[in-house]
């Protein structure tokens, strides 16, 4: 089945450099580049992907995460499926600050189910501040998806984006459109259980 | 089962049929057989015992109903199962009927039952269980059509079904509906080991005189059984009698004092809320006398020992009224009704030719609501017309539309006094709501209730806005009252603006964008309102615009002067500050501003705020810079400013420019935030050559704008702290213009060209940071910047690979920044543009699109009424809380999920259907809520006397909670006293009504007349039982039943005759 069934938008937040900008072109591009300039603002990339025969295109926005632009990104929390939380396993700091960004998120975002997803990037390197099961914890205690990945050897890069998806797909009302703007379009739904596959 | 399964079987069984070699079968035999599967489906193949009925079981235990289809020649039938289900407790109570001894013959269960007496009369059952007492039964009826008259069809049914259970050994009792729907025609027929019982039924719209008392249906049912002995104790009687309470009285009627409508139509500060008329309609008293010796029960036309203050039960019902009638759902339907109206603002005032301008309009209106002018105006035209359409409207809230309109006389235009009250409620009036000033503060910043429903704080301007418009538009004449109110306020917002007055009761925050839009709407326009103001104060005392055109950095200079002047004589210039300078009103504004930044700003904010603490250090420092200053003052002077210090006296005016630094922070951090941010737009620096600026290290101008040091941080190549700068604020933007913005970067697309766009679009805050910092830094580099701006792009004493990348946007802005404090830099925001573009937005709105942007603020005041209303009654309605949970939370979804705008902004998009009866039906729950509420207190009101609240909450309770309630002590109980006097009060009215000539002569005659206490019952039904052998006297003895009701209309008979045929 080719036919693009519907486009769910998804958010990328996390401090400055913690390698959002660089997760999602390996995403999208399956690159790492190193000569990736530091978002301004916001900025955004799309990707069509196959998940169980259905394919749903990604609106992907990445966003800068400096305080200075912090104030511009509550709008694209609005009508968001998914977000992914990015954090540097190597910075701790990078990991105390996702408090705030979750405040964030359930502040503006209009889905009350919003499927969330928690990143620890830059496994590749090695000296890591943030074991694997801090992060579990946190992701289990706010109802996360969670998964190490690294931007640069794309390791769990690929799988992070495709268990957003399923997730979102899975989670009944979410995907539909808001106010019946865009014709409703209808995915089985299988019914899993809680979102903690941590 | 379900029932699709059921048809399965159905269908298999034809399949069946027509497969194997029965082609010669009837219909009838066909038919048999389906019967037959369908209970073998079900599992009624045998005898089987249950426990007792407990007492009320029937009324409290959970029914089931289990529904199969099947035809008879090609006529379709359905067979209904209903049964009580099993309580797991008394399922291992089944027990095989075993055959024994003929005289030992255990009845079979449906006998049981019938004979049981703890289930008579039962409050609430399926009528067949309250005819018969049955507690499983299988009904028979014909699916299409009108149901079946013609006897022998009847008969031939029967007996098929009858064929069809005895030969599955099934003895549940079956009955085929015959007769028309209404009438609830039943003839049925049970099959057990050695009996069977016929049920039959007798219905008559009039009750023959002969049956018209107990002494009369016993006869009738002796009759029936054979019964002729003369012994007594043979038959047991029970009965119960039915009066009706329709008339309350003074005392007992709800609502006690119904609202005033001038009160109503005048009350702007909440919602009200209550009914109109009493939701209790009945109260229904039934008199029970439980199984009596039947033969020593007199009861005929002459004497009756029914005496109902006597009987042993009492037990109340109430009826309530369908389609009450509620203050705050009126308001809320009647806006609802407003919302749907296409007429625009010129439209409803049908005067205009010209449709185009807003003046015509406005003078239109002003014609309309000015009291001098005479009674041929199209006002009144429009009123009757507007009466019209709301009578004539065919919406689902036609009922209380018409109720209101004796509250709401409608009216084409609101009287000056009113609108002026209107006027002054919604922009002068101080806070009268106890309601809010204990939660003001909480409100300013956390998320609240208003922010889940995406409405306004409570005594906002917008909530003010909300509140006159859907009490105008109820009580004052519909649409064209709203428009009036839209236009005054849409006016006043112009004059304020024109005037610099801020908005009352909107916060100097940004738009919150978790509020509605019109929230945002005014948040902007006093964002706005704000800048100008500060502008304007400031630009005053600079002569004119020309000279400050000519040489804007002179004036700045000046008037940085007196500032420092007034700073030297810090003792006395306080008041004279205030007379000469702005300045400080200026940064009372910006205090304001920071308090109630939101919350996700406030980390930045309490950053920001440190800096008061540290007041003091600081200036043991900034006079490190200014000796810093002195020394490289002499390297050469390329900015606007420095040209003109050098046109001086520089030592001077130097040594002047330290102190001013000095003033302005002290000012500043007092205050916080940055005083300075968009004045003085006229100076564009950035459209300035700036060849100068690429020099690589500039340290040749004098810092300003220094907001505070940042950490400990030293500039790289300076001696020099490195100080975070003033900077320009984010531009104030509202949801719209967000998702506009939003739309434009996506149609970019996801190019590296488009990529590179976008970011370019975003960079001006990134340009005005950096040329804030170079201003506030003399000497600085990008890696300092970047130091405080993204303190991780510097590591190990270096740019991050990404900012060293030659020509990424970071390195190009930086080079091409030049050093411009905030308050220099032009402007991001526009805010006479803005200003305009929010006016222009109200302006052009229908009336009805306003009423539309308000329903959040509407719902959020009318869930807070019912809130409170609901927390007030929780004792009487426990449930209630829960109910409200539940429309909040369906309310919160709604309005999260509604967009009030398209892709483009200022363009208001009317809500689609689908929002619209989501809110409609939100609306229903609400009233639902408020029903129930009234129901409470009107049942408080009745019963107030009762006892303590606790006592009289509790009964209310069970009034709402069960169908029929019992009286403790019946008729000389304490509930029985209050039903009594109520009664007794119906009695005297109706009494004195019967003989309204009470003529002196006739008094004698009507004082020994006693009153009845209770007018006589509205229904009398009787339950005979007795055990005879039938059909002949050697048959077994065996048990009987007959149900009685005896009605003005209606008279219905009942009887359960069981046959013994074994001996007959
Ligand atoms: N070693 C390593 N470096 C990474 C990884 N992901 C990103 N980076 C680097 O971290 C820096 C910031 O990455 P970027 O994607 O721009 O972060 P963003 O600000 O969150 O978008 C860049 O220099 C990247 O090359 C990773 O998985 N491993
Ligand atoms: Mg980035």
């Amino acid at each position: 089945m080719d036919a693009v069934l519907t486009t769910l938008k998804i958010l990328i937040i996390g401090d400055s450099g913690v390698g959002k900008s660089s997760l999602l072109l390996r995403f999208t591009d399956d690159k790492f580049d190193p000569e990736q300039a530091a978002t301004i603002g916001v900025d955004f990339k799309v990707k069509a992907i196959t998940i169980d025969g259905n394919t749903v295109k990604l609106a992907i926005w990445d966003t800068a995460g400096q305080e200075r632009f912090r104030t511009l990104t509550p709008s694209y929390y609005r009508g968001a499926q998914g977000v992914i939380f990015v954090y540097d396993t190597t910075q701790r700091e990078t990991f105390t600050h996702l408090t705030t960004w979750l405040t964030e998120v359930e502040t503006y975002s209009t889905k009350p189910a919003i499927v969330k997803m928690l990143v620890g990037n830059k496994i590749d390197k090695e000296n890591r501040q943030v074991s694997r099961e801090e992060g579990l914890k946190f992701a289990r205690k706010h109802c996360m998806l969670f998964i190490e990945a690294s931007a640069k050897t794309r390791d769990g890069v690929e799988c992070a984006f495709e268990e957003l998806v399923e997730k979102v797909i899975q989670t009944p009302g979410l995907w539909e459109a808001e106010d019946g703007r865009h014709g409703n379009v209808n995915i089985h739904s299988t019914n899993t259980g809680g979102y903690c596959q941590c | 089962m379900s029932e699709s399964e059921d048809e399965n079987a159905v269908v298999q069984e034809d399949e069946v049929f027509e497969i194997t070699d029965f082609t010669n079968a009837s219909d009838w035999e066909s038919f048999i057989t389906q019967i037959e599967e369908i209970i073998t489906n079900w599992n009624l193949t045998s005898y089987v015992k249950l426990q007792p009925l407990q007492n009320n079981e029937i009324t409290n235990g959970d029914w089931e109903a289990v529904t199969a289809h099947l035809k008879f020649t090609n006529v379709p039938f359905t067979m209904t199962l209903h049964r009580l289900k099993f309580k797991p407790d008394t399922e291992q109570f089944v027990e095989e009927l075993n055959e024994e001894d003929d005289d030992k013959i255990p009845h079979p269960q449906y006998v049981e039952d019938m004979m049981c007496i703890d289930n008579d009369f039962p409050a609430r059952a399926h009528c067949i269980a309250r005819w018969y007492g049955l507690r499983c039964f299988l009904i028979l009826s014909i699916s299409s059509s009108n149901g079946i008259t013609n006897q022998s069809k009847c008969n031939l049914l029967t007996s098929s079904v009858s064929i069809a259970l005895s030969n599955m050994s099934c003895d549940v009792p079956f009955f085929v509906q015959i007769q028309e729907n209404w009438r609830r025609m039943y003839e049925g027929k049970a099959v057990s080991t050695g009996m069977s019982t016929q049920f039959e039924m007798v219905h008559l719209k009039k009750c023959p005189q002969q049956y018209a008392y107990l002494s009369g249906l016993l006869h009738l049912f002796k009759n029936k059984i054979g019964l002729t002995s003369l012994l007594s104790g043979e038959t047991r009687v029970s009965a119960r009698f039915t009066y009706v309470l329709h008339d309350w009285g003074i005392d007992g009627k709800w609502p006690a004092k119904p609202p005033d409508p001038e009160a109503v139509a005048s009350h702007f500060g909440t919602l009200l809320y209550g009914c109109l008329e009493d939701p209790v309609t009945e109260l229904q008293l039934a008199a029970v006398w439980p199984s009596m010796t039947g033969d020593l029960v007199i009861d005929n036309d002459i004497h009756s020992d029914f005496k109902p203050l006597s009987a042993p039960r009492w037990v109340v019902r109430l009826c309530y009224a369908d389609d009450l009638t509620c203050l705050l759902s009126s308001y809320l339907y009647e806006f609802i009704k407003a919302t749907n109206r296409t007429e625009s603002m010129s439209d409803l005032l049908n005067v205009l030719e010209d449709h185009t301008t807003d003046k015509h309009l406005g003078q239109a209106l002003e014609k309309i609501t000015d009291p001098s002018a005479g009674g041929m105006l199209p006002g009144v035209k429009l009123a009757s017309g507007l009466t019209k359409v709301v009578t004539d409207s065919q919406t689902l809230f036609r009922k209380s539309a018409y109720t209101l309109g004796r509250i709401a006389a409608v009216r084409g235009r609101i009287p000056r006094e009113v609108l002026n009250n209107i006027k002054s409620y919604m922009f002068f009036q101080e806070s009268t709501n106890s309601r809010q000033s204990s939660s003001q503060q909480q409100q300013a910043s956390t998320y609240t209730f208003y922010h889940k429903l995406k409405a306004a704080p409570i005594d906002s301007l917008t909530h003010h806005l909300a509140m006159c418009a859907i009490v105008v538009n109820l009580c004052h004449g519909g649409l064209s009252a709203l428009a009036q109110v839209w236009h005054v306020f849409v006016s006043e917002l112009r004059t304020m603006l024109d005037k610099g007055e801020c908005l009352p009761g909107i916060d100097s925050s940004k738009p919150d964008l978790n509020t509605c839009l019109l929230h945002q709407k005014l948040q902007m326009l006093n964002c706005c309102i704000q800048r100008k103001v500060l502008r304007e104060q400031r630009s005053p005392r600079s002569s004119s615009e020309v000279d400050f055109k000519v040489n804007p950095s002179f004036v700045d200079i000046s008037e940085d002067l007196t500032e420092s002047n007034n700073h030297n004589n810090h003792m006395a210039t306080d008041e004279s500050k205030n007379e000469t300078t702005p300045l400080k009103e200026v940064d009372k504004y910006d205090g304001n501003l920071e308090t109630s930044e939101n919350a996700a700003a406030s980390s930045n904010h309490s950053e920001r705020l440190s800096s008061n603490d540290s007041r003091g250090k600081f200036s043991v420092q900034s006079d490190d810079e200014d000796e810093f200053f002195e020394c490289e003052s002499d390297i050469d002077l390329g900015d606007t400013e420095q040209k003109h210090i050098t046109s001086g006296d520089q030592h001077q005016e130097i040594s002047e420019q330290q102190s001013l630094d000095q003033v302005s922070f002290t000012v500043n951090s007092n205050k916080t935030e940055d005083g300075a941010i968009i004045s003085r737009d006229d100076v564009e620096h950035s459209t300035n050559e700036n060849k100068d600026s690429m020099v690589d290290i500039d340290v040749s101008y004098p810092a300003e704008g220094r907001l505070k040091p940042c950490d400990d941080l030293n500039l790289l190549r300076c001696n020099s702290s490195l100080f975070i700068p003033h900077t320009q604020d984010h531009a104030p933007v509202t949801e719209d213009q967000l998702e506009e913005q939003a739309e434009v970067f996506s149609k970019l697309g996801d190019t590296k060209e488009g990529s590179k766009v976008r970011a370019k679009m975003q960079s001006a805050s990134l340009r005005s940071d950096m040329e804030a910092f170079k201003s506030a830094n003399p000497g600085c580099v990008l890696e300092d910047f970047v130091r405080w701006y993204s303190p991780r792009d510097f590591e190990n004493g270096e740019l991050s690979q990404r900012m060293k990348i030659p020509q990424n946007l970071w390195v190009t802005t930086w080079k091409s920044a030049k050093p411009v404090p905030a308050h220099r830099q032009k402007r991001i925001f526009d805010d006479t543009k803005e200003a305009e573009k929010v006016l222009h937005f109200l302006t052009n709105l229908k009336p009805a699109e306003a009423a539309q942007m308000l329903i959040p603020v509407c719902t959020h005041e009318a869930l807070l009424v019912l809130r409170l209303a609901s927390d007030a009654m929780k004792e009487s309605l426990p449930s209630l809380p829960l109910i409200c949970n539940q429309i909040e939370a369906r309310a919160a979804q709604i309005f999260k999920q509604w967009h009030m705008y398209g892709s483009v902004a200022n363009q208001f998009q009317p809500w689609t259907k689908d929002i619209q009866s989501k809110v409609e039906d939100l609306f229903r729950q609400i009233t639902f809520a408020e029903t129930m509420i009234e129901r409470a207190r009107s049942l408080q009101h009745k019963f107030r006397n009762l006892g303590d609240t606790a006592q009289v909450n509790a009964f209310v309770r069970q009034l709402l909670e069960h169908p029929e309630v019992p009286l403790d002590e019946a008729a000389v109980g304490p509930v029985g006293c209050i039903i009594k006097y109520y009664f007794q009060n119906q009695q005297n009215i109706v009494v004195e009504a019967e003989s309204p000539l009470s003529s002196e002569q006739s008094e004698d005659v009507r004082l020994p007349k006693e009153i009845p206490p209770l007018p006589k019952p509205a229904g009398r039904e009787f339950i005979i039982r007795a055990s005879n052998s039938y059909p002949s006297p050697f048959s077994r003895k065996l048990p009987h039943r007959m149900y009685a009701v005896l009605m003005q209309n209606e008279f219905r008979l009942a009887s359960a005759v069981s046959h013994d045929s074994t001996f007959f």
